[in-house]
C-alpha cells in the first residue's frame, strides 16, 4: 500500500469508519515499519507500536544472530563428528612410544618396547603366578570334596 | 542459546575423550603430559599388530620410571586402589611394597567406540624393584584391555618369557 493510501486509512481509523478487518490490515502494515508520516506515527502511538515495532536494523541483526548460532552449531557438530571419526581411526591403529622425551612412532620399534616390558613382567611373575594358581586349584578341589560329603 | 552451545561443546569433548581406562586411578599416569616426560618411558599401542601376541587384546599401554620413589609411591597407591576391585589378583610384596602385582578388573560392557556390548576385560600389571644385576630400581605399570579371558592373558604373559 502506498503512503497516501495508508494515511487515508489512518484518517478513517481515527474517524471510527474502519472495519475490524481494515484495522487488522492497518496494524499489519504499520508493523512492517515501512511507513513514515505524521498520520502513521500517530496511529502507531495509539496502537502501541512505538515500543513493539522492530526497526529494520534490529530485525536484520536478529536474523544474523540466528544464522550465526545455527552456523556455530553446524560447525561444532561437523568438528565433533570429525574428531570422533579421527579418534576412532586412531583407536584402531596407534603405535607411539616416548623414550627420554623422544617420540617413537615406528610400529615395529614400539612393539619391541612393549614386548621387553612384558618379558620383564613375565620374569617377575615366575613363581608368583603359578604358585597362586596351584593354591587356588587346591582350594577349589578341597571345596568340591567338601560339597560332595 | 549459550547454554545449549556450552552443553554441545562439553558433550563433544567428553565423547571424544571417553575410554575404558577412565574411572581408574591409574588413568592420570597415562595422560599425554606424563607420557612425554623425559624421565618416563611410555608405550601406547592400539592396532592390528597386537594380534601377533595371539591374544585378543585391543589396547596396550605402559609407563616405566627409574629411581623416582615419590612418584612410584603415588603410582603404587593408585594401583592398590584400582586393584582392590579386581576379580582376580596375584601380588607379591617386598618391604611392605608391591614387587609384582597382576590384577584382572571386572569387565566393562562398552568399548571405546561405544558400539560393542561384549565384555571388555582390563588388566593391570605393576612391577617395582631392582632388575638384574644393576642397583637401579625400576617401576613398570602396564595396562591392557581386550576380550581375552584371564587364562588367555596369563598364557600371553607366559609366552613373553625370554
Amino acid at each position: 500500500m502506498k503512503q497516501e493510501e495508508l494515511d487515508k486509512l489512518v484518517e478513517r481509523y481515527f474517524d471510527g469508519d474502519t472495519t475490524l478487518s481494515e484495522e487488522s490490515t492497518l496494524r499489519q502494515l504499520l508493523a512492517t515499519g515501512r511507513y513514515d508520516s505524521e498520520a502513521a506515527r500517530e496511529a502507531m502511538a495509539v496502537m502501541g507500536y512505538t515500543v513493539s515495532v522492530p526497526r529494520v536494523g534490529q530485525r536484520s541483526f536478529s536474523r544474523r544472530k540466528t544464522w550465526t548460532v545455527a552456523a556455530s552449531i553446524a560447525v561444532l557438530v561437523i568438528a565433533g563428528a570429525g574428531f570422533l571419526f579421527m579418534n576412532q581411526g586412531n583407536s584402531r591403529s596407534e603405535y607411539i612410544a616416548w623414550v627420554n622425551g623422544v617420540r617413537i612412532d615406528n610400529p615395529a620399534r614400539v612393539m619391541e618396547l612393549a614386548e621387553k616390558d612384558l618379558a620383564e613382567a613375565a620374569e617377575a611373575s615366575e613363581g608368583v603366578m603359578d604358585e597362586t594358581s596351584d593354591c587356588w586349584a587346591e582350594i577349589a578341589e578341597q571345596m568340591e570334596q567338601l560339597n560332595q560329603l | 542459546m549459550k547454554r545449549l552451545l556450552m552443553a554441545l561443546i562439553v558433550g563433544l569433548v567428553s565423547m571424544g575423550g571417553l575410554s575404558a581406562q577412565d574411572g581408574l586411578r591409574i588413568a592420570r599416569f597415562f595422560s599425554d603430559s606424563f607420557l612425554s616426560r623425559p624421565d618416563v618411558t611410555s608405550v601406547n599401542i592400539t592396532g592390528d599388530r597386537l594380534k601377533q601376541w595371539k591374544c585378543n587384546i585391543s589396547k596396550y599401554r605402559s609407563i616405566s620410571m627409574k629411581d623416582n620413589p615419590e612418584e612410584v609411591a603415588a603410582i603404587e597407591r593408585a594401583v592398590k586402589a584400582d586393584g582392590s576391585q579386581a576379580e582376580y589378583r596375584t601380588v607379591s610384596m617386598n618391604d611392605g611394597h608391591i614387587a609384582f602385582g597382576f590384577y584382572c578388573l571386572p569387565p566393562i560392557r562398552k568399548d571405546d567406540d561405544g558400539k560393542n556390548e561384549e565384555p571388555l576385560n582390563r588388566l593391570i600389571i605393576f612391577l617395582n624393584g631392582q632388575r638384574g644385576t644393576s642397583n637401579t630400581r625400576k617401576m613398570d605399570l602396564i595396562y591392557i584391555e581386550g576380550r581375552a579371558t584371564l587364562e588367555e592373558f596369563k598364557q600371553m604373559l607366559r609366552s613373553m618369557k625370554n
